[in-house]
């Protein structure tokens, strides 16, 4: 790993470290959006929606922290996560077409 | 260089966070389940996509990019799909619209089949109920609740009902289901258990039509027209048949005009359908100026027919 790009070891811009950190903490205020719109409901569609917006959030937060720790292999996890959540709403889709009847 | 490359990097991870934040608002205070789905769909997506591109431009390696493209591309496809999925899947289990939404196809024609059934338990004999519901059962497909065997077992009540007609509800179904032999025979069988009734005849010839069975459909009507009953229709048909395939220009042009000054006169409508179709059959000679001559005639008879105006406008193009 070339440490000199490691956010931490450079010193000049401050700015950007900021605006990295400004970046999460908005996100963490979105994710708790997303949650209460989980907690709230009121149905099951919702709640799958509102995981699909999280799970992009944290996705967003973790290529985020991979710039502010330098650490590239954070990404791997992005890829990974957004593959999980895709399959997680398909699912929960088909769930949701055995639980109702055929009528509609 | 890097500073620009940092700036550059640095705008784009806030401009996707700007998005993500439009995204969160949405879903936390848009008043449907659908207008919500709407806004995380389209401003998650960008949000996320503007975030990582941000990153591979910090990085700036060919690994990272490659990394950044396959999060980018996998939430490019997998996010309508998901979106579409679990919209149908909502709308299945019924979940309310808003109340502020004007149009509900579906939900409309599931409501008239509703309708239907609740006439049929009232009176078992209603024919014109059934054939509203073998509609419903044709024309939607499967996933919407369409069925043909559904159809078939309705067609069948129906004939126990009334036998010609039952037949005239197979056809309708093989029809639709692209069995055109099986159709053709149970038109056949309908018209001669009617005894040769007109409008079964004419489904008949639409059918052939449909089918691209062309000559069939112009045989029928032409016996029709010998038969001296039912000439007005069968001349629409006639000319309606050849603008719409192109064939037997001639023939179909004769029977325009015939049906435009027929006595008694059709109604404005039906005279404006006409004109747009000769206009048609003209178009296709290449006889633009009285082509347009007719389709202005059309947009006389009944000011606002989308079809004229919008073979007008492709004439006024050319």
């Amino acid at each position: 790993m070339d440490l000199k790009r490691s956010y931490w070891k450079s010193q000049e811009n401050i700015m950007v470290e900021t605006a990295l950190f400004i970046a999460i903490v908005i996100l963490s205020i979105c994710s708790v959006f997303a949650m209460v719109r989980f907690i709230k409901g009121p149905s099951l569609p919702d709640r799958v929606t509102a995981f699909d917006l999280f799970a992009a959030i944290v996705i967003s937060i973790i290529a985020i922290y991979s710039v502010i720790s330098g650490n590239t292999a954070f990404l791997d996890v992005a890829i990974l996560l957004s593959l999980i959540t895709f399959l997680g709403s398909m699912s929960f889709a088909y769930f949701l077409f055995r639980n109702t009847k055929n009528d509609r | 260089m890097e500073v620009i490359q940092e700036l550059t990097s640095t705008l784009f991870i806030i401009f996707g966070v700007i998005f993500m934040m439009i995204a969160a608002l949405g879903i936390l205070r848009l008043p449907d389940f659908y207008i919500r789905m709407s806004a995380i769909t389209k401003a998650g997506t960008m949000g996320v996509g503007l975030i990582v591109v941000g990153i591979a431009i910090y990085f700036n390696t060919l690994l990272i990019s490659a990394k950044a493209f396959v999060i980018v591309s996998f939430m490019l496809l997998t996010a309508p799909v998901a979106a579409h999925i679990i919209a149908r899947a909502a709308y299945r289990q019924g979940i309310p619209f808003w109340g502020k939404n004007l149009i509900d196809e579906l939900g409309d024609i599931v409501k008239k089949k509703d309708d239907c059934e609740k006439v049929i338990s009232k009176d078992p004999q209603s024919l014109r109920a059934r054939i509203e519901i073998l509609d419903y059962h044709t024309t939607l497909p499967p996933i919407l609740g369409g069925s043909i065997r559904k159809a078939i077992k309705v067609a069948g009540e129906i004939k126990s009902i009334d036998t010609a007609e039952g037949h005239r509800a197979y056809a309708l179904v093989y029809f639709r289901s692209n069995q055109y032999k099986l159709a053709e025979s149970e038109y056949d069988l309908a018209i001669k258990g009617s005894g040769g009734k007109l409008s079964y005849r004419f489904e008949k010839g639409v059918f052939y039509r449909e089918t691209e069975q062309v000559e069939k459909a112009f045989q029928l009507f032409e016996e029709i027209i010998s038969e001296n009953t039912g000439i007005k229709e069968a001349l629409f048909e006639i000319g309606k048949t050849s603008a719409l395939t192109g064939l037997n220009s001639k023939r179909g042009e004769e029977a325009l005009t015939l049906f435009m000054n027929f006595h008694p006169l059709p109604e404005k409508s039906e005279l404006a359908a006409a004109s747009c179709f000769m206009g048609q059959i003209l178009l296709k000679r290449r006889d633009l100026s009285s082509a347009r001559e007719f389709f202005e005639k059309s947009l006389e008879y009944l000011p606002g027919y989308s079809d004229a105006a919008y073979y007008l406008s492709r004439l006024r193009k050319e």
